[in-house]
């Protein structure tokens, strides 16, 4: 009961000083007693009342009492403040537009009053009067905008968890309807307002040159001065700010449509189980394993392909190439010696033996050609004389290149 | 470069024929993160060798397994696509959010699997009708690389070869409204 009667009473004082709790929650060192009654004056609280409100600002727990006249803010109470003190303020986007759209037609009458032909100088100084007020309110309600927009949404990401897609879908297009949407044609560079604020840029500088009208007004002077500064403000920043917000939401809208359309197709495919197999029928999905195929002799096929990849079982596996031309009977695959010698003693002289080879067994593969060529190299037969030749002799096969000096054979019985 | 020459092609090959498909998930993943970059690099060496004992190592979605040659459904096949299906759809029913199924752990063993006239209907269609079977598919998707699952907690994340799966989903979708729509054109 006491707890509810001191809460109650915490949110009475906390709705009765908000500017000076506020204030304090800035603070994050230990305030002394001289700041704290700083404070208190800074806040208008009579002399005579500030001992009795320091006492209830200690009791509804805003404030601790710290040693050596010293006091500190509950964290809780300051977080909670800062947290909200941070959040700027929405306003409606449609307000703030027209707001901006409102200097657009400002600057037009600002510059029909300079330039004409009789300047009515009370008239001028209300318009700048104006516009300084407008420029200076877009400027802090768009800030503010862009503040609590950014929060926003940052909630909205935040504190989705436990919404489906589709409240989350409908409170970001609210959102965006209310608080977003109208900003959009004010990022535009081609948009109405873009091309205004340069005319006004120009206007405020077409001022600056008027000495005559400054000398006039201290007022118009600074008026002028700071409505500068602003319009920079609005021009670089929070234009640009906008542009974020505006990002920033399509961004999130793109992403929960996304989600959208996973969560519908995903729903509709359970639905629909048997069109699923048939659009999946031609695909592998999951791939057989050891495990979990019913695939007989998968491992024995998975050893055998084990050794031959890392070449255990087969030390070179060489694919089979038969000749191109058929030879007559099998045997003829292979020349034999005897075949060789048999051409040799039929040619009876041959001035080059690679190039006879070459003509004459041409029907056999490239290795056995060479093996023909080598023969009476490396095992003299009795009958055959070589003839050496001081020519290179250069042959290329599809897989390799002969490179020899040249010879001739003579068969001679002795 | 002969593939006895590649480092580790022994490890990948085994477990591609174990079933396990590579993709950029295992980049963050100290267990299969190199294998990984070999395959990515040696790919041509890895299809031609696998090619040669009668396998067709397929890249899609920068997914790389090995393809089946029965082109029929296999059962764990199907049962996979029922239960990842309804996880998303259960999961997102809740609030969650997709990408947080790539992210975190989720806990699925909380998602309302056999809600009658709902999942139940759809696990029964591929002969799951206990939880302990799902657990038995998802530690079997683990071993094949479609999800990291953690036996201690139940819970488990989602990987790339999964979100393939899920894509189908969309592609299906979009396939059997463009034929109800052309059928009711005609």
């Amino acid at each position: 009961m006491a707890a509810t009667i001191s809460f109650r009473h915490f949110l009475n004082i906390a709705g009765q000083y908000t500017g000076l709790i506020t204030d304090l929650c800035k603070v994050q060192d230990i305030i002394s007693r001289a700041q704290l009654l700083h404070y208190l004056e800074s806040h208008g609280i009579p002399p005579a009342e500030k001992d009795g409100l320091i006492k209830t600002l200690c009791r509804v727990l805003v404030l601790f009492e710290e040693a050596e006249d010293g006091y500190t803010v509950n964290p809780a109470v300051a977080d909670l403040v800062n947290y909200y003190e941070r959040r700027g303020r929405l306003t409606s986007a449609r307000f703030l537009r027209d707001q901006i759209l409102g200097i657009a037609r400002l600057t037009e009458e600002l510059q029909h009053r300079l330039f004409a032909d009789e300047v009515d100088k009370n008239a001028l100084f209300d318009t700048i009067d104006d516009l300084y007020r407008l420029v200076k309110e877009v400027r802090e309600y768009g800030s503010n905008h862009y503040q609590a927009c950014m929060v926003l949404l940052g909630d909205m990401k935040r504190t989705g968890k436990g919404k489906t897609v589709d409240q989350r879908l409908a409170e970001l297009e609210t959102v965006q309807r209310r608080h977003i949407h109208p900003l959009r044609e004010l990022v535009d560079p081609n948009a109405e307002y873009a091309q205004k604020i340069t005319q006004l840029k120009h206007r405020i500088a077409d001022l600056g040159s008027n000495t005559l009208l400054l000398a006039q007004s201290q007022e118009l002077a600074q008026r002028r001065r700071r409505l500068i500064l602003d319009l920079q403000y609005i021009d670089h920043v929070l234009l640009r700010q906008f542009g974020i917000i505006t990002a920033t939401a399509l961004t999130m809208l793109q992403s929960l449509m996304e989600e959208k359309r996973i969560k519908d197709a995903v729903a509709a495919c359970l639905g629909n189980l048997d069109a699923v197999w048939t659009h999946t029928e031609e695909q592998t999905l999951i791939s057989p394993g050891r495990q979990s195929s019913q695939f007989s002799g998968e491992d024995r096929l998975e050893t055998f392909f084990a050794e031959v990849v890392h070449r255990k079982l087969l030390p070179n596996p060489q694919p089979l190439l038969a000749p191109e031309v058929q030879p007559e009977s099998v045997e003829t695959v292979f020349i034999r010696p005897e075949q060789i010698w048999a051409q040799i003693e039929r040619a009876q002289e041959i001035k080059s033996w690679p190039a006879f080879v070459l003509s004459h067994f041409a029907d056999y593969p490239a290795r056995r050609q060479l093996g023909a060529m080598t023969l009476p190299l490396l095992s003299p037969h009795p009958a055959v004389e070589l003839t050496l030749h001081q020519t290179q002799y250069r042959c290329r096969f599809a897989d390799f290149t002969v490179d020899l000096l040249d010879f001739g054979l003579i068969w001679s019985e002795k | 470069m002969a593939l006895t020459t590649i480092p580790k092609s022994q490890e990948i090959c085994q477990r591609l024929l174990r079933g396990y498909q590579f993709s950029p998930s295992d980049s963050d993943d100290p267990n299969t993160e190199e294998l990984y970059h070999i395959l990515v690099r040696h790919l041509p060496q890895f299809q031609s060798a696998l090619e040669f004992a009668g396998f067709s190592l397929i890249e899609t979605d920068q997914i790389i397994f090995l393809e089946k040659d029965d082109k029929i459904l296999t059962n764990e096949e199907k049962q996979a696509v029922v239960v990842l299906f309804l996880l998303v759809d259960l999961w997102m029913e809740g609030g969650g959010a997709f990408s947080d199924l790539f992210q975190l752990r989720i806990p699925w063993a909380e998602q309302d699997w056999f809600r009658d006239g709902y999942g139940r209907e759809y696990l029964a269609q591929v002969g799951i009708s206990e939880v302990e079977a799902i657990e038995e598919l998802l530690k079997r998707l683990e071993r094949k690389g479609l999800v990291h699952y953690y036996v201690d907690t139940r819970s488990l994340i989602l990987r790339k070869p999964a979100e393939r799966l899920i894509n189908l989903a969309r592609k299906i979708d979009r396939q059997l409204k463009s034929s109800a729509e052309e059928r009711g054109n005609e």
